[in-house]
């Protein structure tokens, strides 16, 4: 599952982008809109107009799970199940969350769930789901409480070990000390880090287009295939974001944590 | 823990009942009742099952010694297991363990007893205890711990601390690095300084020095109270 306790702080963006990264390097791979009543994953993957069915009908049985998912416009191994826009969260439990998610882990290599933001029944469903936990956050003290809080109650529903993402990470502020260094969001949160994206406006650019950063290059997409390789297990070096000091404490501490 | 049915060892003890599914404070003026116009007497109160909260505590305390007595100790009864009960306390509508809520029972006691809290204490988990409170790990922004005696944090303070929390101004609060967004002894209050936190060094104590909080270097040859 993919959550942060704050809104946007880039949940979705890292979803998708997370799921074209893993589909590149040939995985089976599902998204999953939680965010029911809100849904935001298909217009970012330019999925729109091909919603016919919504997890909620998958959930009170109206189609099967092969009708709902979609595949994507680039990749063959890349699906999403789209969130229903005219129902509310409560619509779903955790326990017929629990029975979609054990369907779609045995059909691909990985679900990726987009939580809406709040800790919430959103979150608590996602969270009954969910086998691991990646918590987007941006360098800001505001959102750091708030993933700080979320940690916290994964930690409480079982998830020991949440992994970080710090998404927009702007290196010129953090030279200008008006900004938190990525080592000190990785020092309060104490968690592993599993990346670090820079700020990009091309990002804003793409999500309009329909288009995941990932497929135009540069760094964000860098560090979006980096992140990958580490969810399937390869140790790579964080890109130097901050350019200097900070990286590689966080980088140490990522491989301590592990 | 002592047997609690017995305190017949002096005199002057004596044993009363708050009796289980009795309002609180309706016992309280039964209890009251028994100790009017009573010579001065240690009293242990017999909770039964009930769980106190720190204020009924503090009632049940006052009750007492309004008529010139003691509580000498609150007991359980004997179905219960001896020691105070961690209780670990949901926020509401949500199923999540969130909040570590200790209610000691023993104010007697209370200063002895030590909870050890392994972890960061993150944003919105609240440690309350009634006596010591030692956290491995970091106080995180929007955590708050409150003890009834010291705080010793092998971490840094990032959050709330409220040591000595029943008006004990010679409690302390020691940690690896002081920078609480407050931090409370006693009655006595102190808010992070604005100009930014503390240089980086050893470990810190504060304490309450001429009725102020004062941060110093931590020394092993500190003496209290």
């Amino acid at each position: 599952m993919v959550t942060s306790g704050k809104g946007g702080v880039g949940k979705t963006m890292v979803t998708a982008n997370l799921g074209v990264a893993l589909a590149e390097l040939g995985k089976l791979v599902a998204m999953v809109d939680m965010d029911v009543g809100l849904r935001n994953l298909d217009i970012i993957m330019g999925l729109e107009n091909r919603i016919v069915y919504d997890l909620n009908d998958v959930i009170d049985g109206q189609c099967k799970l092969q009708q709902a998912l979609i595949m994507d416009k680039r990749f063959d191994n890349l699906y999403l199940l789209p969130a229903a826009q005219t129902r509310d969260k409560s619509s779903i439990t955790s326990r017929q969350m629990r029975e979609l998610c054990a369907e779609l882990k045995d059909r691909f290599d990985f679900v990726l769930l987009d939580c809406p933001a709040g800790i919430e029944h959103g979150f608590t469903v996602s969270v009954a789901g969910a086998d691991e936990a990646i918590v987007v956050t941006t360098p800001e003290l505001n959102a750091v409480r708030d993933a700080d809080r979320v940690i916290g109650l994964l930690e409480a529903a079982g998830h020991r070990n949440p992994y970080l993402i710090i998404n927009r990470v702007r290196p010129r502020l953090v030279r200008r000390n008006q900004s938190l260094r990525v080592q000190e969001v990785v020092d309060i949160l104490a968690v592993g880090l599993l990346g670090v994206i820079p700020e990009d406006e091309r990002v804003v650019a793409s999500m309009n287009l329909g288009e995941p950063v990932v497929l135009y290059g540069g760094e964000v997409a860098h560090a979006f295939r980096d992140i990958a390789r580490r969810m399937l297990g390869e140790e790579v070096p964080m890109l130097p974001v901050e350019e200097g000091r900070g990286v590689l404490g966080a980088l140490r501490r990522m491989m301590g944590i592990g | 823990m002592r047997d609690p049915g017995r305190p017949g060892d002096s005199p002057r003890e004596i044993l009363l009942h708050l009796p289980d599914g009795q309002d609180f404070s309706r016992a309280l003026e039964a209890l009251d009742r028994q100790l009017s116009g009573a010579d001065p007497m240690d009293v242990v109160v017999d909770i039964g099952t009930r769980k106190l909260s720190t204020r009924e505590l503090l009632r049940l305390e006052e009750a007492i010694s309004r008529h010139g007595s003691r509580l000498l100790r609150v007991t359980e009864s004997p179905s219960r297991k001896g020691g105070s009960t961690l209780r670990i306390v949901g926020s509401s509508g949500s199923r999540h363990r969130e909040v570590v809520e200790e209610e000691s029972q023993r104010p007697s006691e209370d200063f002895e007893r030590t909870l050890l809290h392994k972890g960061v204490l993150r944003a919105g988990q609240m440690i309350k205890y009634g006596g010591n409170v030692v956290i491995l790990g970091d106080v995180n922004p929007g955590a708050e711990v409150i003890a009834g005696g010291d705080v010793v944090v092998v971490g840094t303070v990032r959050g709330l601390i409220h040591a000595g929390a029943r008006g004990n101004s010679a409690a302390i609060v020691v940690a690896l690095r002081l920078d609480p967004v407050q931090l409370r002894i006693g009655r006595h209050f102190s808010r992070r300084p604005e100009d930014g936190p503390t240089e980086e060094g050893g470990p810190e104590m504060a304490w309450v020095q001429d009725g102020r909080i004062v941060v110093e270097e931590y020394r092993s040859d500190v003496r209290r109270r």
